[in-house]
């Protein structure tokens, strides 16, 4: 027993041809998720259910399903152009169980309904009967249950074998041919839009609709999509504007979900500015690759879907945030095994997976005087670069080391700074030229700021041999009391 | 004041009772989820006994990074052990201090003004993922906090996150929607030469001291301060131990006087220069 479905697409009222055409392929592609036998008859879809009613549950289950769909009114018949008949006057069908009246049971139709239902419609309903509805209207003929009684013989001299055929097709006596729409391998999809637009961000009306195509793709192909790129061409434009442009959308997880790349796509547009009014849009899919949903596990706690969906909000998560505040905005930390406090952690976009190692150099015997007093231990979450314990860690630092006022001999910073612990000589670096560090650190107190990690720079002494190790400070030259001793104090870091 | 003392509620169930809150003195809102702050004597004037999962959470501060940091590190460590990112957006400086122990689970996000601030704080909340968010506000919108507010509570207890606004001192006069407001000082030290009596805290004791007051909670009002000292991790085993005594045997060394110039006419200004 077939049970089809006619499903009419939705579409703006006096919109263009070529709009709906693509409006129908988009649906089309999104109905394949319950079927595979799906085609298009004339401004409908049709799909063949009935080997898929066990799968989703039953018809009243499928049926609700379909409901939530893009489609504008759906209907369902025993036989394809039946539903289709159905769809362009309005009644639901076998769809609705309400308006099945409760003979058929909720949703299952049956050959003698096709019949109940077919009779009373207009011959308009009918493509092949449309155009002879003058005639045989003249004839007393006026629905497809009185031309059903009229004679077999007649009808196909007079009218064709064509109208006899689709009669019998409609009524289920012979199996429809129709073509199974077969899925594009590559999507390259281009939208005509209602009006010429010349603002960006409206350009995301037309790529949404396109990107809902991507997905229904995607979908039918078991695949996700890494990045897409989105085309318009100009209409009517100055010459120097150029035939049209367009902007690639990356990700970095290979995902499908369309509602993640709509929300990068409006990033990108808020920002890009049109040289000329667009007339056409186009969607390309660049990079496919096989991706299977999560499937839950048997076990609880066996799977590791959670994990994959975490991986995938996190990434989602960064993506968005980068996209409107810039890359170089988000950032991770990547510690590195060094001595001198600035260069233990380098901060580096998130966006870039995987975080580049450092080099960890040798440097035996630069750290002088200072305990340890605890190792730091292993950091959770896959760092393999252990941060050196020595001097205790400010919870904060300061981007370029400020210089501190004295007085007396006593730095200065937000009142009397007094020194509590200390010094702990740090020379490190000297491999690296400009940033090698010469330093004294000491932790200091101060009254409104609170502890302080300050340090003093070694001072070259005169008549040495070597040439003097000192850190380049681009404040000292230019201190005013820049005698030897007082503008050596600076600031590095807070105890927060 | 339990419950049981009411007569009146005295019959009912457990499970209601534990349900319902009495706006009496010395009754603080019923338990909801919490993360504990590693500070006894703030856990047990916080309603819940901690940081609460599910809403936001006003500390209130002189001046950024004075110690805030201090303040919350244990709840950002326990987060981040669950496995649970932990999100700083608009950090004044450059974090450093528990970088090692959050690495794997820590993301810092630099804005340029409020409106930033406040658009990656609902975006990191909607997501549900992070364990924490801690955002520095300089300045805010009573209805932008609002939405903050709204999108925290919309998590489910269970996978709440701490959310954190760290706000200046002006901030306290304004009215909030937040459950939860503190002010924290770092508490003042003593001036050099003040005499330390015995049994009072040291001065390298109250170096470390944080003041907290209590100025809006879910429950009755709180009087007066706490006084808690908590120690930035690596500088408890070196000062706390030793009183009035300086640790790894030495003074903070003086000034290293330049080397006195072998020729004359040098000779006046390194000497004037040893003895100012």
């Amino acid at each position: 027993m077939s049970h089809w479905l006619a499903l009419l697409p939705a579409a703006d009222a006096g919109c263009i041809r070529s709009l709906e055409t693509f409006e129908q392929q988009a649906l089309a592609w999104w109905a394949l998720q319950f079927t595979p036998r799906v085609a298009v008859l004339d401004e409908a879809v049709v799909l063949e259910v009935a080997s898929s009613l066990r799968l989703f549950g039953g018809a009243a289950a499928l049926h609700a399903r379909v409901a939530a769909g893009p489609q504008r009114a759906a209907a369902a018949a025993p036989t394809a152009l039946a539903a289709l008949a159905l769809l362009r006057v309005g009644r639901p069908g076998a769809f609705d169980s309400e308006a099945a009246g409760g003979a058929d049971g909720p949703g299952e139709p049956s050959r003698t309904g096709v019949a109940r239902w077919l009779d009373p419609l207009p011959l308009s309903t009918l493509s092949a009967a449309a155009p002879h509805e003058p005639t045989l209207a003249r004839l007393g003929c006026r629905t497809l249950g009185q031309l059903q009684a009229l004679p077999r013989g007649g009808l196909s001299r007079r009218f064709g074998a064509g109208l006899l055929r689709a009669l019998d097709q409609a009524y289920g006596r012979v199996p429809p041919s129709l073509d199974w729409i077969r899925l594009p391998e590559v999507f390259d999809a281009a939208l005509d839009l209602p009006g010429r637009i010349d603002a960006a961000p409206a350009l995301m009306h037309g790529a949404r609709r396109l990107l809902q195509a991507l997905g229904a793709w995607l979908a039918a192909r078991q695949a996700g999509v890494r990045s897409i790129v989105l085309g318009w061409r100009h209409d009517f434009g100055p010459r120097d504007a150029g035939a049209g442009g367009e902007l690639c959308i990356r990700t970095a997880v290979c995902t499908r979900q369309v509602g993640h790349l709509e929300r990068l796509l409006s990033e990108r547009l808020a920002r890009t500015t049109l040289l000329a009014p667009v007339g056409v849009l186009r969607l390309r899919a660049d990079e496919i690759e096989p991706l299977a949903q999560a499937s839950a596990a048997l076990w609880p706690g066996f799977g590791t879907a959670a994990a994959q969906v975490e991986q995938v909000q996190w990434t989602e998560l960064v993506e968005r945030l980068s996209a409107r505040l810039g890359a170089d905005r988000v950032l991770r930390p990547h510690l590195q095994a060094d001595h001198r406090l600035s260069q233990q952690v380098a901060w580096v976009p998130a966006t870039r997976e995987p975080v580049p190692q450092a080099p960890a150099p040798a440097v035996p015997g630069a750290v002088l005087g200072g305990r340890h007093p605890h190792p730091h231990p292993n950091p959770p979450g896959g760092m393999d670069r252990v941060h050196p314990a020595g001097w205790p860690q400010p919870a904060w630092l300061l981007r370029e080391p400020l210089a501190l006022a004295t007085r007396d001999g006593q730095p200065l910073y937000q009142g009397a700074v007094r020194l509590l612990l200390g010094p702990q000589r740090i020379e490190a670096g000297w491999w690296d030229g400009r940033a090698a560090v010469a330093r004294d650190y000491y932790v200091g107190h101060s009254a409104r700021a609170g502890l302080l990690c300050l340090y003093r720079l070694r001072l070259p002494g005169r008549g040495s041999a070597s040439e003097p190790v000192c850190d380049p400070a681009p404040r000292l030259a230019s201190h005013p009391a820049s005698g030897g001793r007082e503008a050596t104090w600076y600031l590095e870091g807070l105890y927060g | 004041m339990s419950l049981a003392s009411s007569p009146a509620l005295a019959g009912l169930p457990a499970h209601l009772a534990g349900c319902l809150w009495t706006a009496q003195v010395g009754g603080v809102a019923p338990p909801q989820a919490v993360v504990p702050t590693g500070q006894a004597a703030l856990d047990a004037v916080l309603p819940g006994g901690g940081w609460p999962l599910g809403g936001l959470t006003e500390l209130l501060v002189e001046s950024d990074a004075s110690c805030e940091w201090r303040l919350l590190a244990p709840a950002l460590r326990q987060v981040a052990a669950a496995g649970r990112p932990v999100l700083l957006i608009g950090a004044p400086q450059e974090p450093h201090g528990l970088v090692p122990e959050l690495a794997g689970r820590l993301l810092r996000v630099q804005v340029a003004d409020a409106r930033q601030a406040l658009w990656a704080t609902e975006q990191a909340l909607r997501s549900g993922l992070p364990g924490a968010v801690v955002v520095w506000l300089p300045q805010a919108q009573l209805g932008a906090l609002r939405r903050l507010q709204a999108q925290a509570a919309l998590l489910t207890p269970g996978a709440g996150s701490l959310l954190f606004a760290v706000r200046p001192l002006a901030a306290g006069r304004d009215s909030s929607p937040a459950p939860l407001r503190l002010f924290v000082r770092p508490q003042a030290l003593g001036e050099a030469g003040q005499a330390v009596e015995p049994g009072a805290p040291s001065d390298r004791t109250r170096a470390a001291g944080v003041q907290v007051q209590v100025l809006k909670r879910r429950g009755p009002l709180l009087e007066g301060d706490l006084s808690l000292v908590i120690w930035p991790p690596g500088l408890a085993p070196a000062l706390a131990g030793r009183l009035g005594r300086p640790v790894f045997g030495m003074q903070p060394a003086p000034a290293p006087v330049p080397v006195p110039a072998p020729h004359a006419v040098a000779r006046g200004a390194s000497t004037a220069a040893a003895q100012g």
